[in-house]
């Protein structure tokens, strides 16, 4: 695994497809952060379904990073399919953590930088813990949906494009649709469960453990569930 | 009697309503040295990413007596950002090897197949005939138990096609089962025991005495940067090996008047020339 993981970095890296990501991130925060002061849940929860969407675009391109011929001659030497495709998974993960962790560094920094100011109130250690939770949440569902939309599951990369795009707006933008057409609810679930995470800390100035539990726990299953989905449709497509 | 490893049930395999191969049998033995021969787009390469399990079958079986490793040479590698260095150490690692080993293999394929001043070049840099040295290196770094060779020596140099021959001969006969695809009928007298031609989606064996014993001759030229070769004679060319403005070709002795006479016309530079060595 970890010579595995070394190679992926290796060829994710040289592929130059990671820098823009970070950068609009950076870029993101820089922004978001600038006017001062902020409520501390509403503004993680933005910046987490920032994280949502980069790292949607970041398990997206990184589905075509690797070439399907060193990809089969990986395989052969591997061994173990279920290996392979984890240990790509576990580098989106990787990425997914440390922009997660950027964004909590970021604004802790700057706090401190403007002498406590930067939020309505004090910033406090669990508000830390749990907004890391929440963008490394975040970051799970955005990769695994963005990766969902490989080259040997949709064939036509101009339909992947617009499907992916189309699935990570409605996985934000599914409540106010529901809220002008209620029925479409029964399709809506279908999409990433970024609105149904976000909905619950509205108006909440604080995070707690009763709030961010089941959101976290659903968010975690459904993550999960496209992983495994994805692990064996790529199994069943072969090259 | 030796054991059969893979085997190979009324196999088929389709694109869409395309069909590729068509009820396919054969029984693969543990150190058979075997060649798949056929035009181009019969299916050669797709029987042999089905062997290795890379392709999955559309109906009929493949089975294999006990969990075997594969290593397979593409026919065309693609043109990565890696360099040549950081790629064979990867996949000598991902492989289980031991970094020692991996860097004393590696130096000595590297060496071998005369390409140890370009494995710090990124492969995507490299000739056509240097990125298919790295397939091959990849694919020698271990002894598997089967080796997959599609095309192999397509755009190598002489040096390295001896390299290449000398040591698919060692490993086969250590035990390592070859199946290869090719077109040049010099490699398959040299490494093969069998050869099966896929025509009209159907495998035929093919006895070795009646694959014909052909003499080859070597040309070298030297082109001017714009000049094309005839298309007229490209099918008489068994292999061509491009150096930048220098062509290396190959050409069955039968046919070497023919594709000298066309090429001198054309405005190529006769370097070099005399048979092939077997």
């Amino acid at each position: 695994m970890k010579n595995l993981l070394r190679y992926h970095f290796k060829v994710f890296l040289k592929s130059n497809k990671l820098l823009v990501p970070f950068l609009i991130y950076l870029f993101y925060l820089f922004t978001a952060y600038g006017i001062i002061p902020y409520s501390i849940v509403s503004s993680f929860s933005e910046s987490a379904w920032v994280v949502f969407f980069i790292m949607t675009y970041v398990g997206f391109s990184y589905t075509e990073v690797e070439n399907p011929v060193t990809e089969q001659l990986v395989l052969l030497k591997v061994k173990n399919d279920n290996l392979y495709y984890l240990s790509r998974i576990v580098v989106l993960l990787i990425v997914g953590i440390i922009m997660s962790v950027i964004g909590m560094l970021y604004p802790v920094i700057s706090n401190i930088y403007n002498s406590s100011q930067l939020f309505t109130r004090e910033l406090l250690l669990s508000d830390i813990m749990f907004g890391l939770a929440l963008h490394c949440m975040m970051g799970f569902l955005g990769a695994m949906t963005g990766a969902l939309f490989h080259p040997r599951i949709i064939k036509n990369r101009k339909i992947a494009i617009l499907m992916v795009f189309f699935a990570a707006v409605l996985a934000v933008a599914k409540g106010a649709l529901i809220e002008e057409v209620p029925f479409i609810g029964f399709i809506t679930w279908i999409f990433p469960p970024v609105y149904d995470i976000l909905v619950t800390f509205t108006n909440n100035e604080y995070f707690s453990l009763q709030t961010i539990a089941i959101p976290f726990l659903w968010g975690l299953l459904y993550g999960t569930a496209l992983m495994f989905v994805q692990i064996y449709v790529l199994k069943k497509n072969k090259f | 009697m030796e054991e059969v490893i893979i085997s190979l049930n009324m196999v088929s395999k389709h694109f869409g309503r395309r069909v590729i191969l068509d009820h396919i049998s054969l029984n693969i033995k543990r150190g058979a040295s075997i060649a798949l021969l056929g035009p181009n787009g019969s299916g050669k390469s797709t029987l042999l990413r089905m062997i290795g399990g890379l392709t999955t079958v559309t109906s009929g079986k493949i089975e294999y007596a006990s969990p075997l490793t594969f290593n397979y040479v593409p026919e065309h590698f693609p043109k990565i950002d890696l360099t040549a260095r950081e790629f064979i150490d990867s996949m000598g690692l991902i492989e289980g090897l031991t970094a020692e080993a991996v860097a004393a293999r590696s130096r000595e394929l590297f060496h071998g197949f005369c390409m140890e001043d370009m494995i710090d070049v990124p492969i995507k840099h490299l000739s056509k005939g240097t990125i298919q040295k790295v397939a091959v290196i990849q694919a020698l770094l271990q002894s598997p138990d089967v080796l997959l060779l599609d095309e192999p020596l397509s755009g190598q140099d002489r040096q390295s096609q001896k390299a290449f021959i000398k040591l698919s001969q060692t490993l086969n006969h250590q035990g390592v089962t070859v199946i290869m695809s090719c077109h040049e009928q010099h490699l398959v007298n040299q490494l093969s025991h069998s050869a099966y031609e896929i025509i009209d989606k159907a495998l035929f064996p093919v006895t070795l005495a009646k694959v014909p014993e052909i003499a080859y001759d070597v040309m070298v030229f030297d082109a001017a940067p714009g000049i094309n070769v005839d298309l007229s004679i490209i099918d008489e060319i068994e292999q061509w090996n491009d150096f930048e403005n220098r062509f290396e070709l190959i050409v069955s002795r039968e046919n070497s008047d023919a594709v000298l006479k066309q090429l001198l016309t054309d405005g190529f530079k006769l370097r070099s020339m005399g048979a092939k060595e077997a």
